[in-house]
């Protein structure tokens, strides 16, 4: 994995670990340990976890960009910082009680990543728990953990399997294979390719248009389709009926 | 681990044997023109199965056939023996290498393995139902998870051939080589596992296998106890360290 020594990045924090900033509609929140990579620990995700409940308790916010400051969108969880947790029961426990990762599933608004550059371990998984992802050519995707007696524990067992299927899921979660942006466009894990340096303003764009569209018809329509794999058919057939014709009736 | 290479139980004039060098069980077929499945070799899978599951110095399996084709089919008999079960049921990643046809039984043997590579003359179909029988080694259960339902059920039905270009494109294969280095590329492959956390190869496989099975915050909670179980062994302080130190980690396996 890659360090920022004598790189010519800042060698200290630049104010805030994670930065919030809302253009309208938009939400942007912004990973900001650039000498790091972005690699989170327990300020940056605090940081994260308190940006995120904004995101979800503000009205406003239609839909929300995640993305890295500096040479990378993130690198996972500090190294540096691991091993330091009392106990392996108190870290359990801490996972869930902060829980930063269910709260990034589970807002109700649309979320885009924006990567670019290192895109590994609990950095992929974030990238893997948003709606949309737009990724820089770039970028490079893989999950290194194995390697360091490690699994993914950022959902990335979970969200791969189905997205690609369990043959290529291993392949990534197990043997750490890399993957870069056109393959995993080509994969569908990313919606698109930005060109080189401008993954932020195509994220922009791409979130202007879904704006456009109206918020309860997206919500529900990111409900549907995210559960859909988790109902068996028939049940998400009904569910999927029933919403319709819900909004048809309020419509008229 | 570390220890040079030991022969496994079954020995030489055995179809299926298998050897143990530094945490890699390497598992070769060697059953004749085809290496069709009969009776006899769906046991000694069977029993190689048994053995490498019992032995706790094995990181990572890897699987060769020997001849032109990967293997071509079962012959009957194999259905009384649940040889494609034993190999299921082991923890470490298999990775396999597949060349010349996978067919049948020998398409569902592949289906099997954890990592799949592949030459450019390879291909696989399970045209079972073209032999009047239904595949009874996994082939309906593993293909939708792997390729999605509409080409699973396309392949099963049309019994066509899948080349090594789909093979690649859907997944099912993770790289494609010469046939003349295919066995150096599964055994570099089956190293570089080794090299990694050997019960987070096994943890990962377990997650991603057990947990698609489950809902999604089902897996959740599964994929996070086996992370913080992980956190208790000493392979993973040293894979914290290690990369501290910038140097490379040296795992024992507990």
């Amino acid at each position: 994995m890659p360090r920022a020594s004598g790189s010519g990045r800042p060698a200290e924090q630049p104010g805030p670990p994670v930065l919030y900033e809302k253009r309208d509609a938009i939400a942007e929140v912004a990973l900001n340990r650039p000498h790091r990579f972005n690699a989170y620990d327990t300020a940056m995700r605090d940081a994260l976890f308190e940006a995120l409940g904004a995101v979800a308790d503000d009205p406003e916010v239609e839909v929300m960009i995640l993305y890295g400051k500096g040479p990378a969108f993130s690198t996972g969880g500090d190294l540096a910082e691991f091993g330091s947790a009392p106990s392996a029961v108190a870290a359990r426990e801490i996972r869930w009680l902060r829980d930063v990762w269910g709260r990034l599933w589970n807002l109700p608004q649309l979320t885009i990543a924006a990567v670019h550059g290192y895109t590994i371990g609990g950095g992929l998984e974030m990238m893997l728990l948003c709606d949309l992802c737009i990724a820089d050519p770039a970028t490079r995707m893989f999950l290194p953990e194995t390697g360091r007696a490690m699994i993914p524990g950022v959902a990335g067992t979970q969200t791969l399997p189905r997205l690609l299927g369990t043959a290529r899921a291993l392949d990534l979660c197990v043997a750490g294979s890399e993957l870069d942006a056109a393959s995993a466009c080509r994969l569908g894990l990313c919606a698109e390719v930005a060109p080189t340096g401008e993954v932020l303003a195509t994220a922009r764009a791409r979130a202007a248009r879904l704006c456009d569209l109206e918020p309860r018809l997206r919500e529900a329509t990111k409900r549907l389709v995210r559960d859909a794999l988790d109902v068996d058919l028939s049940a998400g057939l009904r569910r999927e009926r029933q919403w319709a014709r819900a909004f048809a009736r309020a419509a008229t | 681990m570390g220890e040079g290479v030991r022969p496994g139980g079954y020995m030489s004039r055995r179809k299926v044997q298998w050897t143990l060098d530094r945490g890699v069980a390497a598992i070769s077929i060697a059953a004749g023109e085809g290496n069709r499945i009969d009776l006899e070799v769906a046991q000694q899978l069977c029993g190689v199965a048994e053995e490498i599951r019992g032995d706790t110095d094995v990181v990572v399996v890897s699987l060769l056939a020997s001849g032109r084709h990967f293997c071509r089919g079962g012959q009957g008999g194999d259905r009384q023996v649940d040889w494609s079960g034993a190999l299921a049921a082991l923890a470490p990643p298999i990775v396999a290498g597949i060349q010349g046809d996978a067919e049948n039984e020998g398409a569902e043997l592949a289906l099997l393995a954890d990592l799949r590579i592949t030459t450019p003359a390879t291909r696989f179909r399970w045209a079972h139902l073209h032999e009047r029988q239904l595949p009874a080694a996994g082939a309906t259960q593993r293909l939708p998870r792997m390729v999605g339902r509409m080409r699973a059920l396309d392949l099963l039905l049309s019994g066509r051939w899948m080349k090594a270009e789909e093979a690649e494109q859907t997944g099912l294969s993770s790289r494609c080589v010469s046939r003349r280095s295919l066995g150096a590329a599964v055994a570099a492959a089956a190293r570089d596992l080794a090299e990694k956390g050997p019960l987070a190869l096994r943890f990962a496989k377990e997650a991603v296998l057990a947990g698609a099975e489950m809902t999604f915050e089902q897996g959740l909670r599964l994929e996070q106890d086996l992370y913080v179980l992980l956190q208790t062994t000493e392979d993973r302080r040293e894979g914290i360290e290690s990369f501290l130190e910038k140097r490379k980690p040296r795992f024992r396996g507990r």
